[in-house]
């Protein structure tokens, strides 16, 4: 199993368990059917570069959007 | 872009499942615990706990706070109208924020001019979203700023009416709703798709043209199936955390002595909180302070300080009060975002409230459903194979699956599902109180009430036969007594009006969220006070953890000062899943022993006698082995050497340890409602007369609240099942009942008279071994009233809502 660290630290998701959150370990993606995800930086189900949001569409590799969890705090 | 060369990701779909293990405790102890049923099969449950946990709660008829039917410790604030919600803030120098949204399901912005609305009297900050990697960018502010071309590609695509664009703060509400419309935007419209079925089709416009890869979810934790998202359509998904898909499906139904196979349809149900979406916002240099009206104030708290590069500590979300919140309040929300952009600004509070149409399209939604539901029977009416396929629309959103509950309420040795989103130009779905499972039970109580017929069993007698949840079997029992339930033939009844019953079930998973913690203080003068996070949507919160401060001190819910919803204090769970009263009680009654033993500690030493011989009861500290050793609870505390005792404390693993992963406890809460209704044949009106509802939460902290939100989830059932329905113009893309009174929810008259039955369950999970409700009141509602249709007429009604139009259609005399 890879790291859930590949996960955008913008990504966001809501499950019947809570809110998840882009760089938690892990991320809990207990049920994808009814899980809804956003993009913290637009605030909606669409990211940055037009593309959905999804756990499996936010990973390091798949888009040019992609923050790493460590990386520094930059602001809006 | 997807890339090629990737490695196959594997989704940690629950990535701790191997932590079935309680934690290690340094030291623990051994504790009995209620377990079982009142009355029926109550035992004791021993377990190995952490050497701080406090005692074992007997059951609730020897406590004296706990259990009891207790007023809401807030309620007199909230009759007189001192509770003051995020509604009702008001800050000096206060502005109000109003949005543009996209008037077109479909459009590329073709040019976008903010100056008129800049140079509007009373505007002080105009802000427009960007699309460009790092999100929405700041531009200068003031009236003095030119109007800015904008480069096109960083403007978003807009796929759905009241989509965000821009946003405006001005003096009043009335400038900024002025001031939004001042801003000049030239479209290019594009083709648009709303319907489900439509925009499975090939040849239907894409909503997102660039194909991405899907990681399907097979299920089983770390088998996935890549596949091209195939048009508009994804998945499918088809498993959850409880499992993927088992046996062999084909195989079941070969052996089948009989097969009902059936298609049902629900509608898009849009959120209705009393209270709208919204904040306010106030961006001061050392600290950006949020009013919210959330479920999730730390959650809020979490978003802004990541979204701003603040830390945590630099931002406080406060919900002191707050109208309702059904699972789309979790996070910041576009709407807080940008209220607290807009308040850096213009260096000013800046308000910013969903104003109800807002609510409508961009708040969430229950997406819809199309189901297949294909279900053998043996003809001693085991299931023995269950096949369920479905697609639904969260607009531009996903997460449109009909949930769990065919895999799991019932068993069935062969079982697969493939669970598919379809992308529509409509606004985004969100989380809707139990998230498909009240869909998915629909489809499946009606199908388990055919099967009964088939096998010519009472439907109450049939599920005894297939569902081995042992408290669910009394709740049928319990509730079906209060009922008065004696099955009648379908369609028996003479005359135009005809009367019907029926019933249906449901379960929810026990979800804990272990980032609960809270702080409990004794002062010298004998108030205590209990702090979280943790906020109060109504439900009651803030008076259980009064009811649990209480238990443990001795005194009464009344003495206890509340002061939660605010991100000062510890955090507390976010409050959506039916997680809050099993999240958060046990860490206050821990927090609150901790405390005590602290004070008793003192006491102890002043009367020199041991601790374990001390107790506190009825407003007193006394020693039971020396009566003349008494003194009130507040002389007590007097005597304390500081000014206050003090102690935190986090929720523990459940007693036990968990099912999976670090959050998902054993035990299902399960539900189980009956309905009468009447039905008009010659108009086709449905009337719900009479709901008996029966659940379990584990102990019942406090039955008149419990009673309150099961009302609350039925009363939701109803709409749900008769009248809520978002219709969409086919013409323009947009809500043409975006309102509350086209968009209609069950008014006084329409609210059946409903009683509910409680079932007092322990598990031996916690200290306090209470359990939440908000999702199980609400699951089979709509299926049991659907039931009961079908046994006033004699036609089923596989469609949501059950309008007057589809009951004559089913008759067949329209």
């Amino acid at each position: 199993m890879e790291s859930p660290d590949q996960y955008c630290r913008y990504l966001r998701g809501k499950n019947a368990y809570g809110l998840l959150e882009g760089g938690d370990k892990p991320f809990l993606n207990f049920d994808p059917a009814t899980t809804t995800y956003w993009c913290l930086r637009t605030m909606g189900p669409v990211g940055p570069d037009s593309q959905p949001v999804h756990l499996s569409a936010c990973g390091k590799e798949d888009r040019k959007c992609f923050t790493m969890p460590e990386t520094e705090k930059t602001g809006e | 872009m997807a890339n090629p060369n990737k490695k196959k990701v594997v989704l940690p779909v629950a990535p701790d499942t191997k932590t079935h293990a309680p934690a290690k405790h340094l030291y623990s102890k051994k504790v009995k615990l209620p377990y079982g049923v009142p009355g029926h099969d109550l035992t004791e449950m021993e377990r190995e706990v952490s050497i701080d946990e406090p005692p074992a709660l007997p059951i609730n008829e020897k406590l004296n706070v706990i259990g009891k039917r207790t007023k809401r410790v807030d309620a007199i604030y909230k009759v007189t109208g001192a509770a003051k919600y995020t509604a009702d803030i008001k800050l000096p120098g206060m502005l109000y924020g109003k949005f543009l949204r996209s008037p077109h399901p479909h459009a590329r912005i073709k040019s976008l001019d903010v100056s008129a609305a800049r140079r509007f009297p009373g505007v002080h900050a105009v802000h427009v979203l960007k699309m460009e990697p790092g999100g929405s960018v700041e531009r200068e502010s003031g009236h003095d700023v030119p109007a800015e071309t904008y480069n096109l590609d960083e403007l978003p695509l807009l796929r759905y009416v009241g989509q965000p664009i821009a946003a405006v703060a001005a003096e009043s509400q009335y400038i900024a709703n002025e001031a939004a419309k001042l801003i000049k935007v030239e479209y290019e419209t594009k083709p648009f798709v709303l319907e489900l079925d439509k925009a499975r089709k090939k040849g239907a416009p894409i909503v997102f043209e660039e194909v991405i890869k899907d990681e399907g979810n097979e299920g089983d934790v770390g088998v996935q199936a890549a596949e091209e998202q195939k048009g508009n359509l994804r998945g499918p998904t088809t498993g959850s955390f409880l499992g993927g898909p088992r046996g062999d499906v084909e195989k079941g139904f070969a052996e089948a002595d009989f097969i009902l196979e059936k298609e049902f349809r629900t509608q898009v149900q849009t959120h209705c909180c009393l209270e709208t979406h919204g904040v306010v916002s106030d961006w001061k240099p050392d600290m950006l302070t949020v009013y919210a009206s959330t479920q999730n104030t730390a959650g809020v708290r979490d978003d802004l300080a990541e979204f701003f590069g603040l830390p945590k500590s630099k931002v406080r979300v406060i919900t002191e009060y707050m109208g309702g919140g059904f699972g789309s309040k979790f996070g910041a929300g576009h709407y807080g975002v940008m209220a607290t952009i807009l308040s850096k600004k213009a260096g000013r509070p800046v308000k910013l409230m969903l104003d109800r149409e807002e609510e409508h399209l961009v708040a969430g939604n229950r997406p819809n459903s199309h189901q297949m539901l294909k279900m053998g029977f043996k003809n001693d009416g085991k299931i023995i194979a269950i096949d369920l396929t479905s697609y639904g629309t969260a607009g531009v959103g996903l997460g449109a699956g009909v949930g769990r509950v065919a895999q799991d309420q019932y068993e069935c040795p062969n079982f697969r599902t493939a669970q598919y989103d379809v992308f529509t130009h409509a606004g985004p779905g969100a989380a809707f109180r139990a998230p498909g499972n009240v869909q998915g039970v629909f489809a499946l109580e009606q199908v388990i009430d055919e099967a009964a017929e088939r096998l010519g069993m009472d439907p109450v007698k049939y599920r005894d036969v297939i569902d081995k949840h042992e408290v669910r079997k009394l709740m049928r029992m319990k509730g079906a007594e209060a009922f008065g339930w004696k099955y009648k033939k379908p369609g028996y009844d003479p005359g135009p009006i005809k009367r019907g019953f029926g019933m249906a079930q449901g379960q929810w998973t026990r979800f804990i969220n272990l980032n609960s913690s809270a702080t409990v203080r004794i002062n010298k003068d004998g108030s205590v006070e209990v702090m979280s996070s943790v906020q109060d949507i109504g439900t009651g919160t803030k008076t259980i953890l009064a009811q649990v401060v209480a238990e443990e001190l001795g005194l009464m819910a009344e003495d206890i000062t509340v002061k939660i919803g605010d991100t000062l204090y510890p955090d507390g769970p976010g409050s959506g899943g039916s997680v809050t009263a099993g999240s958060i009680t046990p860490a206050v009654r821990n927090a609150t022993y901790k405390a005590k033993m602290e004070l008793l500690g003192q006491v102890a030493g002043a009367w020199d006698v041991e601790i374990s011989d001390l107790e506190t009861k009825n407003g007193e500290v006394y020693s039971k082995s020396d009566s003349s050793k008494k003194m009130s609870f507040g002389e007590a505390t007097n005597k304390m050497r500081t000014n206050q005792v003090m102690a935190t404390a986090s929720r523990p693993d459940d007693y036990g340890g968990f099912e999976i992963g670090n959050g998902i406890g054993y035990g299902r809460l399960g539900s189980v409602q009956f309905a009468e209704v009447l039905v008009d044949t010659e108009t086709g009106f449905i009337k719900v007369e009479r709901v008996v509802a029966a659940h379990s939460c584990g102990r019942p902290l406090n039955p008149m609240q419990l009673e309150s939100q099961i009302n609350g989830g039925v009363i939701m059932g109803v709409g749900y099942a008769l009248y809520e329905d978002r219709i969409l113009d086919l013409n323009t893309g947009h809500m043409v009942n975006a309102n509350l009174d086209q968009y209609k929810l069950p008014y006084s008259k329409e609210i059946p008279k409903i009683e509910t039955v409680l079932i007092e369950h322990y598990g031996a999970f916690s200290s306090t071994d209470a359990s939440g409700i908000g999702e199980p009141a609400n699951i089979p509602t709509a299926a049991a009233i659907a039931n009961a249709v079908y046994n006033a007429i004699g036609a089923r009604l596989y469609e949501l809502p059950m309008s007057p139009q589809k009951v004559l259609a089913a008759l067949g005399v329209s």
